[in-house]
């Protein structure tokens, strides 16, 4: 086990007060709220935080993180507790967290400051205590292609699980998850009682799986709806054409018709992501100039200046 | 020791689920006057003016709300204005990575 540096952790040097630690925390929490940031490893850093807050706002705590501090040392470094040594603060109350929160800290958190973590009071107890188990969160990516026709996954996750001495520790559990067709980003799957354990008589918690569809190289996804840039030739934009576009389905036949415009959009409805309703597909035109690399390309560029009177800048203002 | 479990006790929560402000109340374990407030100020919206039933998305719009709230300190009127903000960046993020498309085309 790593010894953990809350101070760091919350930018702090180790003199700081009460209200420095307060206005520490506002800008980091600000900083790194899964819901607010999309850095990479924000939630990451935000269960750092919110562990470390925990331990120096409470003067008891800190008094104790500090003793042991000046024992083991640097961040990073391996911490064993001191020979003897028995936490004498208040131990880890758990009405001051949510129940959402207590799994989320550190392996050190726990050791230094859970030993009278719920379970272990439970335990204790004559009368019968139930808690549901917490329900957890996770997150699973997939390519498009997947969303559109689902797939079977199999997950590798850490699930927490009381230990016969009462404390809570981790456990490494395959599972295998079936993604239906249609799912969008940030939908949710939850699979009922495989979240945390629960306590005495009481459900086991759940497992919430937040889906991320992947970008795809062909489609811009928007919810249910995907959207297909097309290029045309300017004579096919001019005169229409029929082509065959790909969808998520696999290709269709479209007729462009006559006079085609950059930036119009062509709605294929149903051919977005599967569900009730379907999304659609939105094709986007747009018309991809060729380069003059001919005498005879030129002309016909030329004859084109001749038979219209055609101004694009009209409404900008701008003059030959 | 790994288990390994094939398990048919899937729920997708999707755009057809609706919930009452009762099984919000219970979801997000609110009381029911902070639920009141919260559609009060719009963070959020019934499926209709004469329903009381909220979809999948506004269950979730509640859950960002609470945790803005409990982690943030942010009160009521300060949370929908983030939800909106946060709304928009994603928005016009969309829109953003769909131009850089059209201009890469």
């Amino acid at each position: 086990m790593k010894f953990i540096d809350y101070y760091k952790i919350m930018e702090l040097d180790e003199s700081a007060v009460a209200d420095e630690i307060k206005r520490s925390y506002r800008k980091l929490a600000r900083k790194y709220h899964p819901d607010v940031s999309k850095e990479a490893n924000s939630e990451e850093r935000f269960k750092e935080v919110g562990e470390a807050y925990q331990v120096l706002k409470d003067p008891d705590r800190r008094r104790e993180y500090d003793e042991l501090r000046k024992y083991s040392g640097s961040a990073g470094a391996e911490f064993t507790p001191p020979p003897g040594w028995q936490p004498h603060a208040s131990g880890f109350d758990p009405g001051q967290y949510s129940s959402a929160d207590e799994a989320d800290f550190s392996d050190f958190f726990e050791q230094i400051f859970a030993n009278h973590s719920a379970h272990h009071r439970a335990s204790n107890q004559q009368t019968e205590f139930s808690v549901r188990g917490q329900d957890l969160n996770t997150h699973f990516s997939l390519s498009l292609r997947d969303a559109y026709v689902g797939t079977t996954v199999t997950l590798k996750l850490l699930i927490p699980e009381y230990a016969p001495d009462g404390s809570l520790r981790q456990k490494e559990k395959s599972l295998q998850v079936r993604i239906p067709s249609g799912v969008v980003n940030g939908q949710k799957i939850r699979l009922r009682g495989q979240g945390g354990p629960a306590i005495g008589s009481a459900n086991p918690g759940d497992l919430y799986i937040e889906i991320a569809v992947q970008e795809d190289e062909q489609f811009h996804l928007d919810g249910k709806n995907v959207t297909y840039l097309l290029p045309l030739a300017p004579w096919e934009a001019a005169l229409g054409v029929k082509l065959q576009v790909p969808t998520l389905g696999g290709p269709i036949n479209l007729t462009i018709p006559p006079n085609a415009k950059a930036g119009q959009k062509l709605r294929l409805k149903g051919r977005g992501l599967p569900g009730k309703p379907s999304g659609s597909q939105f094709v986007v035109l747009s018309i991809a100039l060729p380069e003059v690399k001919n005498d005879e390309q030129r002309e016909a560029y030329e004859a084109l200046s001749r038979l219209w009177t055609f101004n694009p800048r009209e409404k900008s203002g701008a003059k030959i | 020791m790994n288990s390994h479990d094939r398990h048919n006790a899937i729920d997708i929560q999707g755009e057809d689920q609706s919930y009452s402000l009762s099984e919000l109340q219970e979801i997000c374990r609110l009381e029911q006057h902070r639920i009141i407030e919260l559609i009060e100020y719009e963070v959020i919206v019934a499926e209709s003016e004469d329903s009381n039933r909220f979809s999948y998305v506004q269950l979730n719009r509640l859950k960002t709300a609470c945790r803005l709230q409990r982690d943030l300190e942010i009160n009521t009127p300060g949370v929908a204005l983030a939800l909106d903000l946060l709304d928009t960046i994603e928005q016009l993020k969309n829109d953003i990575g769909l131009l850089r498309r059209i201009h890469d085309s």
